[in-house]
């Protein structure tokens, strides 16, 4: 199978509210991210933090109310429903938590294949690999289980059978939605080795997952947390990162050291890194309501604002503000 | 992999629904096809019953001429000649060619003939093609040759004649000079049936009474093999019929207007040929046409509220099996197929089955049109396989293709993540735009309906009502479990907060309230017309046959009558009964004389109990001494005295059955005591004495006087109980001037008699009412309309003086104008002055009740009392049940059958549609801790709203409909309406709707109950369906 071309995906103050019976739920509250072509991503934060919506849409399936998300050529905020549809049939590849939701149960492994590939015109149809390629790329042995349905395969193999399905048309973007959930420790390992594959053949990778081991195969995980970016970790190194409006989340055990409520001392170095000193020295003028006691603030609800002085970012004091 | 595979495999894996959608769109086509196929069916049932049942008369076309050899010379022509004239001329129609059977001719003519020493008498001198196969030679042969003659069974006994002799005959009328024929009698007839169309128009066996104006008693017609004989007097009127039968089993409907316009035509050219056309078919085919037309009316108006019931349902189905589908349709808008192909996808199993459904449908609607032809229409009716059957076939799947589109719309328009939603969006159910148009139209056809029952709009009331009704329930259950859910939740009942919620939340529950509404309204207005109709079938059969079986017979006279149905029925169950109709007033009254001892036990008497029978029964046979019976021979002794100058002439007054009376001359009386006697021979038999009669011995009008103590009367050997010493039991006889006549009864009847009266003084025995007492239906045939004592013509045409001894709403078999009294006493009334065999008015009958024997008509055959006609209940009852009104009912009941199966369909498949979402739910509910047996009880309470109210809103409803529609709609005949209803509840159709329809919703609750048992903890692992 040939190396599908990876797809970059850019957002920029993505913004998407959920509109219920009474009241609206930010789900997105600006998010700001950038995938390379053929890079892989882990999406990860606590339950209700916006992952699945991030991922719905990137898939096209939801419109941002705010912001701008391109995924490969297509604006997604100005994309026509043809459009989405369009890109979802050659461009995307989605899959949905929950390995059966992907497969049709009255098909075999091979027609769950084929039918996905039914959706490219079909003039472009002969360009798409076999059924064959696409079980070896996600690890499926094509002997013996071509011509089973889903019901009859083991969760581990339905789930690959899953990520098959959606490589199908050869997508240069792969989203998966919690791939490992439900799974044992073997069938795990399995997916993950599939995961791997697909990245390894140049396929840009995102994935949402609870699972650290996931996040750790595929090298760079994103945290979301409260609708926004709230870390990354790349190649095992975890990194907080700076929001548009200049709050940073600061990793657990750091605020274990430090925590909220703590005046920092935040000055940039000469070698670019910035330095943050707990204050020992008088805090700078501020309204002494802005003050929380750091008892008061649970570590994961702590948040450093660096206040801004114009040009560069020569801070000479910084607090924990209480972010809940 | 094509398409195909994948609509075929998707088929394949839902096949308990897709094998649903197919039972329920082969319904919806059946009930389409149903409309026309049995419209059709039962169009030409009633066609081929009216003529089956249409007089000889009324079917048949003859063609003829009648006159002499100047002025009508085709009628002198050969019968040959003529079959080929029209033979010709019916090659240029050639409906008629093939309907009507080969002629069957005949020529007859007016004859007088003279048997040896014997007065005239008149006849029919007749040839008929091929008449000896039509009788019975009882001696002798079949004449071969010219001047032989066939003479018939009772001429030959009343006039002694026998094979051999010669006849001399006169063709043409009485009085008219014609020239001798002589014929020898080669045979002696009976006619085989008197009744069968072989005879055709003409009276061949009209013996008895004058003939036309002369006194000229008539007599059988006399039939020859050789036409000439016939045609011998040139000068005589002779008429030519060629009869021709319709074959009434092979007129289709579609001849019928072919038919009137050939006929007119046929008679157009035969006059040019100067033969005349003589037909009542026309006029019969259009009397039959009423019921036709009347089912063609009908038919629409049953089929469009089904029709729209399955396009309904349809809907629902299309709709809940697309929403199901959601996840899948869900799949293939996620791997970005484009709209088209969604569409496809989502629609092509069930639209598949749709089309697959089609023929199967058609097959089914003509095989059922079929099944019912053979049970319930008339004997050869077939179902039609005409293009209107398909037509209606490729409506209703033109119908089913725009109800999937509109039903899966919603749902394939749906986003991809609202598709794969398990829980659905709550649906706001607003007034639509449907609704509107329906409750307005239902308005509309209310209104119709108030206002003219027969208007087309107002038929269609019932059903639209009932849709208006199945919204409201819907509406009100949804608001109901709004309420029981909030309560619920507050009080923390589980079952019913599960019932409540589904209940509240699932947009299929009013979607299945109005079709299992409707569906229950249409049954039950079908039933409930049903039942009212057979009851107004029955009563009109009670009322038009009058017992469980009437025999036309024909008899010499009353008392033969009788007479023979005590020889052929000692059971007690039969009576004899004789009609006659008398004109008066621009109308008729209808007389009948009845056994009325007999009454309780044969007549089927609506509106009187048996009490009031029994009441009736006997005021109309008061006690009165038993006749005097005398035979050969009469003796009176007397004492005569006070004799003056005029001699004085004794007489006995006696009638034999059937015979004028007639007085006995005893003798002139002389003074003292002495026995006077007179022979009677025509009393072998037995004669009724009817009094004793005084008269002048002298012709003169001078005065005479006699004083007669009789003392004894002697007949057969024996003394008659004269009763003389009872006071009334001997009167002088109407019509005798009573000055100067005086009866005392004492031990011996003194009779004085002082008059100039010219006719005999007859002392009549008073063996007969003055009066005869009449049940009387309708006004009194009088001046006073509510007269209790006026005359009227009885049996004979002199006045009889009647009494009302009651009155009635009906009479049996006579309606609701008409005279009933005793017979016997009518007849004794009547045998005073005439010989009742005389009376060619009267119409003989033999009314019998259930307990009297099967073979009645045969043993009356037996006894020399053949039968005409007979009719029973059940026959008149199965001929009602396949005209035109119980034809219509009985689609019907049909389509309320198909409707109530819809509903039960579309409450399985709504349940078995997202049943998978549903055991999911339940199974999570388990593992949470709710047992089983509180789970259970909540879909209980669940299915027992959904269903519960709709049933009784439905037959409620229904009930109402029927109310309010049945008194327009005709419900026997079409030209009836119902008028008011009183219908008796009972063992009939509607309850068994009732338990019908209750008991296929029970077996659907137990069936999804049974469906639900899968809801174990199990369900909740990844792959388990």
């Amino acid at each position: 199978m040939s190396a599908p071309l990876g797809i970059g995906v850019t957002c920029r103050g993505l913004v998407y509210i959920y509109r219920l019976e009474g009241y609206d739920v930010v789900a997105l509250a600006g998010v700001d991210l950038d995938i390379a072509p053929g890079e892989s991503l882990a999406l990860v934060g606590p339950s209700g933090s916006g992952k699945s919506t991030l991922l719905s849409l990137l898939a096209g399936l939801l419109r941002p109310a705010a912001g701008r998300v391109q995924v490969g050529q297509y604006d997604l905020a100005k994309a026509t429903d043809a459009d989405l549809r369009r890109m979802r049939s050659t461009d995307v590849g989605v899959v949905l938590q929950g390995a059966t939701r992907n497969l049709l149960p009255y098909l075999t492994a091979e027609q769950n294949v084929r039918f996905a590939q039914r959706a490219v015109p079909p003039q472009r149809r002969r360009e798409l690999p076999a059924a064959r390629e696409v079980f070896s790329l996600v690890g499926l042995p094509a002997r013996g289980r071509f011509r089973l349905r889903p019901a009859s395969l083991s969760p581990g193999e339905r789930q690959r059978l899953a990520l098959a399905v959606a490589l199908a048309t050869r997508p240069g973007l792969l989203l998966a939605d919690e791939p490992t959930s439900q799974l044992d420790s073997r069938a795990r390992d399995e997916v993950v080795a599939a995961l791997d594959a697909v990245c390894a053949g140049g396929t840009t990778v995102v994935v949402v997952t609870h699972d650290p081991a996931v996040g750790a195969r595929l090298g760079r995980t994103v945290t979301i947390r409260d609708g926004r970016v709230g870390a990354e970790g790349r190649l095992g190194e975890e990194y907080a990162v700076v929001g548009r409006d200049g709050t940073v989340h600061l990793p657990a055990d750091v605020l274990r050291a430090i925590p909220p409520g703590t005046l920092l001392r935040v000055e940039l170095q000469p070698s670019g890194s910035v330095l943050m000193n707990p204050a020992t020295a008088p805090a700078p003028a501020i309204s002494p309501a802005a003050f929380v006691p750091a008892a008061a603030i649970p570590p994961s609800e702590a948040t450093l604002e660096v206040p801004r002085t114009g040009d560069g970012v020569r801070a000479s004091g910084a607090f924990i503000r209480d972010s809940s | 992999m094509t398409a195909w595979t994948v609509l075929l495999r998707g088929i394949r894996h839902r096949k308990g629904r897709s094998l649903v959608v197919l039972l329920l769109a082969t319904v919806a086509t059946t009930a389409a096809v149903l409309a026309p196929a049995y419209g059709r069916a039962a169009q030409q049932s009633v066609l081929t019953d009216g003529l089956r049942a249409a007089p000889v008369t009324g079917t048949s076309v003859s063609v003829g001429a009648e006159g002499t050899a100047s002025g009508a010379p085709a009628a002198h022509n050969s019968t040959g000649d003529a079959k080929a004239t029209v033979t010709a001329a019916l090659d240029r129609h050639p409906v008629l060619a093939r309907l009507l059977e080969r002629p069957i001719g005949g020529v007859d003519a007016e004859a007088v003939l003279r048997p040896a020493s014997r007065e005239p008498l008149a006849t029919r001198l007749a040839y008929r093609d091929n008449v000896c196969a039509h009788l019975t030679l009882t001696t002798g042969d079949c004449p071969v040759d010219a001047g032989e003659v066939l003479v018939s069974q009772r001429l030959a006994e009343a006039r002694g004649l026998d094979v051999g002799q010669q006849l001399t005959v006169r063709v043409g009328e009485p009085g008219a000079n014609a020239p001798v024929q002589r014929f020898t009698v080669v045979g002696i007839y009976t006619p085989k049936d008197t009744t069968e169309r072989y005879w055709g128009r003409t009276a061949y066996f009209t013996a008895g009474g004058p003939a036309g104006d002369t006194a000229v008693e008539r007599v059988d017609a006399v039939f020859t093999t050789a036409e000439d004989d016939v045609r011998a007097n040139e000068l005589a009127t002779v008429a030519l019929r060629l009869d021709y039968p319709l074959r009434t089993d092979a007129v289709r409907l579609d001849d019928v207007g072919r038919l009137a316009s050939e006929l007119s035509a046929l008679d157009s050219e035969l006059g040019l040929a100067e033969l005349d056309l003589d037909q009542a078919l026309t006029t019969t085919l259009t009397d039959i046409g009423a019921d036709t037309g009347a089912i063609a009316r009908t038919v629409p108006v049953i089929a469009v509220p089904l029709f729209l019931l399955c396009w309904f349902v349809l809907f629902l189905l299309v709709a809940s099996l697309t929403e199901e589908r959601g996840p899948e349709i869900a799949l293939a808008k996620l791997r970005g197929f484009p709209a088209g192909r969604i569409a496809r996808f989502g629609l092509g199993e069930v639209l598949l089955l749709i089309l697959l459904a089609a023929p199967i449908g058609v097959v089914a609607g003509l095989a059922l049109v079929e099944l019912s032809a053979g049970l319930m229409l008339a004997d050869g009716t077939h179902v039609e396989v005409r293009w209107q059957v398909f037509a209606a076939a490729v409506v209703a799947l033109a119908a089913a293709g725009v109800a999937a589109l509109l039903a899966a719309r919603r749902t394939l328009r749906r986003p991809v993540l609202g598709l794969l939603r398990r829980v659905p969006e709550r649906v706001r159910w607003q007034a639509g735009v449907a609704e509107g148009v329906v409750v307005a139209l239902a308005g509309a056809s209310l209104f119709a309906a108030l206002s003219d029952r027969s208007a087309p709009l107002g038929l269609l009331a019932p059903a639209l009502l009932a849709v208006v009704a199945g919204i409201v329930a819907g509406r009100l259950l949804g608001l109901w479990s709004r309420v029981r859910l909030a309560v619920a939740r507050r009080r923390g009942r589980v079952p019913a907060l599960l019932s409540a919620a589904q209940l509240a939340r699932r947009p299929a529950t009013h979607r299945v309230v109005v079709v299992v509404t409707v569906a229950v309204a249409l049954l039950a207005f079908a039933a409930t017309a049903w039942d009212v109709a057979a009851q107004a079938r029955r009563e009109y059969a009670d009322d038009t046959v009058g017992a469980n079986r009437v025999y036309t017979v024909a008899a010499a006279h009353p008392r033969a009558l009788a007479a023979a149905l005590r020889r052929a029925d000692q059971s007690g169950h039969s009576m004899a009964v004789v009609r006659v109709s008398v004109p008066y007033a621009d109308d008729h009254v209808e007389l009948v004389g009845v056994e009325s001892q007999l009454l309780t036990k044969v007549a089927i008497w609506r509106g009187e109990s048996t009490a009031d029978v029994q009441r009736l029964a006997a005021a109309l046979h008061p006690e009165l001494p038993a006749s005097l019976a005398v035979k050969e021979r009469i003796e009176v002794t007397a004492s005569a005295s006070g004799l003056g100058s005029v001699p004085v002439r004794l007489g006995a007054v006696v009638a034999a059955p059937g015979e004028p009376p007639r007085t006995a001359n005893l003798g002139t009386l002389v003074s003292g005591t002495r026995t006077y006697q007179a022979a009677l021979p025509e009393c072998r038999g037995g004669c009724r004495l009817i009094g004793l009669a005084l008269s002048r011995g002298v012709s003169g009008s001078a005065q005479y006087h006699a004083a007669l103590s009789v003392r004894a009367i002697r007949s057969g050997g024996a003394e008659l109980a004269g009763r003389f010493g009872t006071p009334d039991a001997w009167r002088l006889a109407p019509g005798v001037p009573p000055a100067g006549i005086t009866i005392r009864p004492g031990n011996a009847l003194a009779l004085s008699v002082t008059t100039a009266h010219a006719g005999e003084v007859v002392v009549e025995y008073a063996d007969a009412p003055l009066t005869l007492p009449t049940v009387l239906a309708g006004s009194a045939p009088a001046d006073d309309p509510h007269a209790a004592d006026f005359d009227f013509p009885g049996f004979t045409e002199q006045p009889q003086a009647f009494t009302v001894a009651g009155n009635a709403t009906r009479l049996p078999r006579i309606g609701g104008r008409g005279l009933l009294f005793d017979l016997d006493y009518a007849v004794r009334v009547a045998e005073r002055t005439t010989s009742l065999a005389d009376i060619t008015g009267l119409r003989y009958e033999v009314w019998a009740g259930p307990e009297a024997p099967a073979d009645l008509g045969n043993k009356l055959a037996e006894q020399g009392v053949p039968v005409l006609r007979s009719e029973s209940l059940s026959g008149h009852l199965d001929q009602l049940s396949r005209r035109a009104p119980a034809l219509g009912l009985r689609l019907y009941l049909l389509a309320g059958a198909a409707a109530v199966a819809l509903a039960v369909g579309v409450v399985l498949l709504t349940a078995y549609v997202g049943a998978d979402g549903r055991l999911h739910e339940l199974a999570a509910l388990r593992v949470t801790g709710v047992r089983r047996r509180l789970l259970r009880r909540g879909v209980m309470r669940e299915y027992a709203a959904l269903l519960g109210m709709p049933l009784v809103v439905g037959f409620v409803v229904g009930g109402a409909g029927a109310l309010l529609m049945l008194p327009g709609i005709p419900l026997v005949t079409v030209d009836r309406p119902a008028g008011s209803l009183g219908w008796r509840p009972g063992l009939g159709a509607l309850p068994l709707a009732v338990a019908v329809t209750l008991a296929g919703l029970v077996l659907t609750v137990l069936a999804v109950l049974r469906m639900l048992r899968k809801a174990t903890p199990d369900r909740l692992r990844e792959g388990v369906s």
